[in-house]
């Protein structure tokens, strides 16, 4: 009965997650909406706001939710297809309050580990050695219904982390918890991502969440991946150059529209439409032509605010607010 | 010197992360993982001392009739004839309230707490997690109705003349016992795991089974009575008697059957069904159950 299974291997040059055309749907509620996106090896965040799509997300990845249509592979595992192989190779913490009060900490780390194909002897040693790296082994022999909201949240990532899997599914780790706590929880994550090499999916509602463990993001609204990449290329892909004059920039504004450049003036700091490298020389040109002083010219780098905010602003779900029919609608 | 000293007393405190490459096993021993669990929860081991007074002190009252009988057999120096007819119906009620209680305990909690959440993220289907349960549940079941008779025959074998003489003349009781204590096991099991699926509270699913066989067994009980021998059939009610289903058809393999109002087959039939329904709704449940 100790089948052994076959373990598809995870290298780098594999994709972690890789999905094209997944929706589900509850009902009329359309909870996914066709995500077609590409998870990369390292830490990446799920960002979105509360009913964006995140644990639906997650639970298609996972397995436990059938999609209505398209496909998915996570660790080289198909989730329609491998759905008991892929969940040895991944680690779920869920967001909700999901521990069993009576059981001791060790036992429960233990027993997940068990479940996750660990031979016994081995899950008591792997228990013991992840409850200490999570911050729990001096306590790793007291009931959980017994332990504050941050230690509850560090037995859940203890159990997702104690089989050693390829892949960590994170849903709203840092829920609940106080600023000093989710500092800890953040180094953490970052810890498992970066020092023992699992690659980590982060699902969070908050920013500067993402911002600080996170390589790359998804972000989600209304069921539609809004944004995705690296963080450095997010942030990069900015449409416009920041230009500061030492005069009132109105004649460069109106020589770069002349151009065919898009402008937006504000004091003496011009936004300039980045189109490719030409936009400097046009800039260089019009400020030639109008004798303009530049003092700043930079490409802007946006934050991952500006990107998640005009992401929300192009959502379905500002669209219908604007009252115009959202995607999900057509 | 204290160079040397200091790498005598040197110890590794912390050995840094530590991947895996190791075996990784297969459901079989994901199922044996969350059987031993069962055992252990259901027995109250590894809990605090509150969650062991009621399963121990059951399992004690449970053995009490046997042992008393032994006991007694040892100081009058005989063996009395077949007890085992007799025994069932008088401690009938230890398993129901072992059941409901055990049932509850082991599949509630998993819900109310949300922790099957985590459990269905592991390699295991929703069928093997609800046939951990249910198994356990009978296996300890069996310990009250199945060991306390079986140690009770053997014993008397012990105190018997001539222990092999004892054991091939009463070998029918030794094979009732087996397949009654059997059938006894998973008609209360299977019926008490089939009311806790419907609820995640620990209270409700005790109260819900332990009602169910009340009522079921009191109606029956009435409408099969002999005062209603002017309605043809009425008899055939005593197949609704939840609380007695079981011990009639153990009974009947005992080969007690005169107070059965039914030929004795049909308690075995009645019982083996609910044991069938039983099952599919437990199934049913957990494959709808959210998470």
């Amino acid at each position: 009965m100790n089948a052994m299974l076959q373990e598809p291997q995870l290298t780098q040059d594999h994709l972690v997650v890789q999905t094209k055309d997944l929706s589900k749907h509850y009902g009329k509620i359309v909870a996914l909406d066709r995500a077609t996106f590409t998870i990369a090896p390292g830490c990446t965040g799920l960002l979105g706001p509360n009913g964006a799509g995140k644990s639906t997300l997650i639970k298609l990845l996972l397995g436990l939710l059938k999609p209505d249509q398209g496909e998915a592979t996570i660790a080289g595992c198909d989730v329609r297809t491998q759905p008991l192989e892929l969940r040895k190779l991944v680690g779920y913490m869920p967001e909700h309050d999901c521990l069993p009060t009576d059981w001791l900490a060790q036992d429960f780390v233990r027993y997940m580990g068990e479940l996750h194909g660990l031979p016994t002897r081995t899950a008591i040693q792997r228990a013991s050695d992840t409850l200490y790296h999570v911050g729990l082994g001096e306590e790793r022999y007291r009931a959980i219904g017994g332990f504050s909201t941050g230690m509850k949240q560090r037995v859940k990532l203890a159990q997702a982390l104690v089989h050693d899997p390829q892949v960590m599914l994170l849903d709203e780790p840092t829920n609940g918890l106080d600023p000093a706590g989710r500092d800890e929880m953040l180094a953490l994550i970052g810890r498992i991502a970066h020092e023992m090499g699992i690659n980590v999916i982060l699902s969070s509602h908050l920013l500067i969440d993402i911002e600080r463990v996170a390589d790359s993001v998804v972000i989600l609204n209304s069921g539609r991946i809004i944004a995705q990449g690296t963080l450095r290329e997010l942030m990069q892909a900015t449409p416009a150059v920041t230009v500061r004059t030492r005069e009132t920039p109105a004649l460069l504004v109106e020589a770069l529209h002349k151009r065919g450049y898009g402008v937006e003036a504000n004091g003496s700091e011009v936004q300039v439409e980045y189109r490719s490298e030409a936009t400097y020389d046009a800039i260089r040109d019009a400020a030639v032509e109008t004798k303009a002083a530049i003092v700043h010219l930079k490409r802007r780098i946006l934050s991952l605010e500006d990107i998640y905010l005009a992401g929300q602003e192009n959502s379905p779900a500002q669209a219908q607010q604007n009252g115009q029919p959202s995607a999900n609608q057509r | 010197m204290i160079e040397n000293n200091a790498s005598a007393n040197a110890r590794i405190i912390d050995r840094g992360y530590q991947h895996y490459d190791g075996v990784r096993l297969g459901q079989g021993h994901s199922e044996w993982v969350m059987l031993r669990a069962a055992l252990l929860r259901g027995l109250g081991l590894r809990r605090n001392f509150r969650n062991k007074i009621m399963p121990w002190l059951l399992i004690i009252i449970g053995f009490l009739p046997p042992v008393v009988i032994l006991g007694i057999q040892i100081i009058v120096g005989q063996a009395l004839a077949s007890p085992y007819a007799r025994l069932y119906p008088r401690i009938d009620v230890v398993f129901i309230l072992f059941a409901g209680l055990v049932a509850a305990d082991l599949i509630c909690a998993d819900r109310r707490e949300r922790v099957i959440s985590l459990y269905f993220s592991a390699p295991i289907t929703r069928l093997l997690y609800v046939a951990a349960q249910v198994i356990g549940l009978v296996l300890l079941l069996l310990l009250l109705t199945l060991l306390p008779y079986v140690i009770l025959f053997f014993g008397q074998a012990l105190l018997a003349p001539a222990f092999a003489t004892f054991v091939s003349n009463n070998w029918t009781d030794l094979r009732s016992v087996l397949l009654g204590g059997t059938l006894i096991a998973f008609f209360y099991g299977t019926l008490a795991m089939a009311v806790a699926s419907f609820t995640d509270r620990r209270t409700y699913a005790t109260g819900g089974f332990l009602g169910l066989v009340l009522v079921t067994g009191i109606a029956g009980g009435l409408l099969a009575s002999p005062r209603l021998q002017h309605f043809s059939g009425h008899e055939w009610f005593s197949l609704i008697d939840l609380f007695n289903l079981p011990i009639n058809a153990t009974n009947w393999l005992l080969g007690k059957t005169a107070e059965l109002p039914l030929d004795g087959v049909a308690y075995l039939w009645g019982s083996l069904a609910v044991i069938v329904i039983s099952l599919a709704l437990v199934a049913w449940r957990y494959l709808k159950v959210s998470d």
